[in-house]
């Protein structure tokens, strides 16, 4: 199977919309899920000494939380990168045009 | 004018680099995918919803509905009524299928609706942290590494999520999981994604192997609930 991604025309700006649109949601739902499952754990489980059933909740808070901040931290990067290097084909198209 | 001819084609060519420079972060849609992938675990937030009549109502019709309009969407784009503009991060075996992220929805559907949490969450963790872990694995080390540390990686996922479970059972089902998960991220057709297959096939193993042990010994190997649902508030019920 091909791996290579579609290519789209020039103007890619609706797919990359879509993308950037949907990132605040992407990146903060599972963290805030993590947080969640944490609190619980730690009101219903800790502090009423449940531990061991409200343990599972903090594993899985654990299991969901780290590989997602790696994940979003590489995905942020890369939209900056491509923000930058946007801003400067813009200026560029701006300095052609001016010219 | 021979030097301004120069300097136009200096500046032609410079525009034509930078272009090209543009087009290949433009279409980097790899992280992405992976973050789309571990934005998945959060669906599992369905099982800390209260479980009361109108919510447990909700809870069946609207998962549904998201799938179902997520595939109205992608027959749409099959046969061309929505552009390919629209769409970020699709491969190219993606362009006359449906979209891996309607496998990994329906999976994840199948999941919450038919399958005992016990069983959904490991598995959907499996496609959600487990596949986009495996795949930067895949583009640093050989197949055979990739599907060890899947193997590793799926049967520890299983192991947290069973621990309530005699130790026995829990290594069974951490086995059984991961090798499900590994054999559904393995086996690549073009018809049937693997996003679908990590999540389904150890669920239907383990489901199998749970009611067996149930049959043939009469024990309940299944443990007690992972997550427990909240409490509505009074004026909501």
């Amino acid at each position: 199977m091909e791996k290579d991604y579609i290519k789209i025309d020039e103007k890619d700006w609706k797919a990359i919309r879509v993308e950037i649109w949907l990132s605040p949601i992407i990146i903060i739902s599972p963290i805030l899920f993590s947080g969640y499952l944490i609190y619980d754990w730690y009101t219903r489980g800790f502090l009423l000494n449940e531990n061991y059933r409200y343990l599972g909740e903090l594993f899985l808070a654990i299991l969901i939380l780290l590989p997602n901040l790696f994940f979003n931290l590489k995905f942020i990067k890369s939209l900056i990168e491509y923000n930058k290097v946007k801003n400067r084909l813009t200026s560029f198209k701006k300095q052609v045009k001016g010219r | 004018m021979n030097e301004f001819a120069n300097k136009i084609s200096e500046f032609k060519n410079k525009f034509v680099e930078t272009q090209k420079k543009i087009n290949e972060i433009r279409f980097d849609a790899h992280w992405y995918r992976r973050v789309f992938h571990t934005f998945g675990a959060s669906f599992i937030w369905y099982y800390t919803l209260p479980n009361v009549g109108w919510v447990n109502l909700l809870k069946t019709i609207i998962p549904i509905l998201i799938v179902f309009a997520l595939l109205v969407i992608e027959i749409l784009r099959i046969k061309g009524k929505i552009g390919l503009n629209h769409f970020f991060g699709l491969r190219m075996y993606e362009k006359n299928r449906i979209g891996s992220y309607l496998f990994f929805g329906i999976g994840i559907l199948i999941l919450l609706l038919f399958f005992p949490q016990q069983i959904a969450v490991p598995c959907i963790l499996c496609a959600c942290i487990a596949d986009p872990i495996l795949g930067e694995i895949r583009t640093k080390f050989n197949e055979k590494t990739v599907y060890l540390t899947g193997f590793i990686l799926c049967m520890s996922i299983f192991a947290l999520t069973w621990y309530k479970t005699n130790l026995i059972f829990t290594l069974l089902i951490s086995l059984i999981g991961g090798a499900g998960a590994v054999i559904g991220e393995m086996k690549k057709f073009w018809w049937l994604d693997d996003d679908l297959m990590i999540q389904i096939l150890p669920a239907i193993m383990i489901a199998a192997t749970v009611a067996s042990i149930q049959f043939f010994f009469h024990i309940n190997i299944l443990p007690e609930q992972l997550i427990y649902p909240g409490e509505i508030p009074k004026w909501m019920m």
